[in-house]
């Protein structure tokens, strides 16, 4: 016991003296500002909220100084993607991107989709067989990230247009300088990340729902098919003069398994109806459907075909 | 709206006709999204489609689909990853 305690105290004496210059460090964030005096020339103080504390209790004043941060905070943003996307072709910020791709595929819990969507590394990481190459990995995060900052942005941006139609009083410049910061940070990688990361378990849920409901594939059509197709949709819209309520209602009919409308539906929604029938048909169910409209006469012949 | 799934060994040609023959049922294309396919038991990477139904009758233009280059002027309707052949990579569709 002796013998350990002689180390641990020296370690903890260590610890104190190292620190003891790098607290702010150790807090985990900015140094404390309340105790400086709010100046002008303070390196806290930026040019926007010297603005803003100067002028910003006048509305017009207030919103002529938010329309010229936006559109700095804009054009930085373009420059920024622009170059953003010039790396992309040459490869240069490969590596710090793809392993921030790996970090937040990292992050997300459960759902393939969304860890592919976002971070395209899901393949590698759930082990399948598809081959995702180095650039791919890289293209996809870059374009995945720019989507999701544009999509922050627009969030932020809305709630800052919005504000400005209020009077400084409901919308005063401390509430419109926090508001252009983030809106800054919503145009920023880690900005992105973090929109994904706040709006992925939520979209996963829906995914999953949706994508769970017997989600098939699409059928593959050969080329008179695809004629055929075309054709019956074709005889479903309101310009065909020959689709009446009993035209409809009398296809329907003659359809297996039939359809049998009510009889206060109108055309359009017995035509809905037809129209799900053929989106769901597979190719070798469009000929009996095709043989039921010419009985109804809603068409003569698909002569496409 | 509404889900299809395009198997992931299909060509850009292949993806595109796919497409295509959804939206000749009065739909169009929204968007895609890799996942691996459950119901086949192996990790096999599939894109599930999100479309939209349109008005009876309505089909829209026909697609497009290229590799993403970043040269064109005007944007595409849709931009993002999909397997293709297997790989991934970041398409455009365009109309």
């Amino acid at each position: 016991m002796a013998n350990t305690s002689v180390p641990r105290f020296a370690c903890a004496v260590m610890v104190i003296v190292l620190c003891s210059g790098c607290m702010n460090a150790i807090r985990g964030g900015p140094g404390s500002v309340l105790d400086e005096k709010f100046a002008d020339d303070s390196e806290h103080v930026s040019d926007t909220a010297r603005e803003l504390n100067e002028k910003g209790d006048n509305k017009v004043e207030r919103n002529k100084i938010i329309r010229q941060r936006l559109m700095m905070i804009d054009m930085a943003y373009h420059q920024y993607v622009r170059k953003l996307q010039q790396e992309q072709t040459t490869g240069n910020l490969f590596s710090d991107i793809a392993d921030l791709a790996l970090g937040v595929a990292g992050t997300l819990t459960g759902s393939s989709q969304e860890m592919t969507r976002y971070a395209g590394a899901s393949a590698l990481l759930a082990g399948s067989s598809a081959a995702v190459n180095r650039r791919v990995l890289f293209e996809q995060t870059t374009t995945a990230l720019v989507s999701a900052m544009d999509a922050f942005r627009s969030q932020v941006r809305l709630r800052i247009v919005e504000s400005a139609k209020q009077e400084t009083e409901q919308y005063p410049p401390q509430e419109v300088y926090y508001d252009l910061a983030a809106y800054e940070f919503a145009g920023t990688l880690l900005g992105g990340i973090s929109y994904v990361q706040s709006t992925a378990e939520k979209q996963k849920k829906i995914n999953e729902a949706d994508i769970d409901s017997s989600v098939r594939e699409i059928y593959a059509l050969n080329v008179s098919q695809r004629a055929l197709k075309r054709c019956l949709t074709a005889s479903l819209a309101g310009s065909n003069a020959n689709r009446t309520l009993v035209g409809l209602n009398t296809a329907g009919a003659k359809l297996a398994p039939p359809i049998t409308a009510d009889a206060s539906a109108t055309a359009d929604q017995v035509a809905q109806t037809l129209q799900s029938r053929i989106r769901d048909a597979k190719p070798d169910e469009l000929v009996p459907i095709k043989q039921a409209f010419v009985d109804a006469q809603l068409i003569s012949d698909c002569k496409e075909e | 709206m509404y889900f299809r799934i395009i198997p992931g060994n299909l060509d850009l040609a292949g993806i595109r006709d796919r497409i295509s023959d959804e939206e000749l049922g009065a739909s169009r294309f929204v968007e895609s999204k890799m996942a691996q396919d459950k119901e086949s038991g192996a990790t096999k990477m599939v894109n599930v489609v999100k479309f939209v139904p349109l008005a009876p009758g309505q089909i829209p233009p026909d697609p497009t689909v290229t590799l993403a280059s970043g040269q064109s002027a005007t944007p595409p309707e849709w931009r993002g990853v999909m397997v293709v052949k297997g790989e991934a990579v970041v398409i455009e569709l365009r109309r």
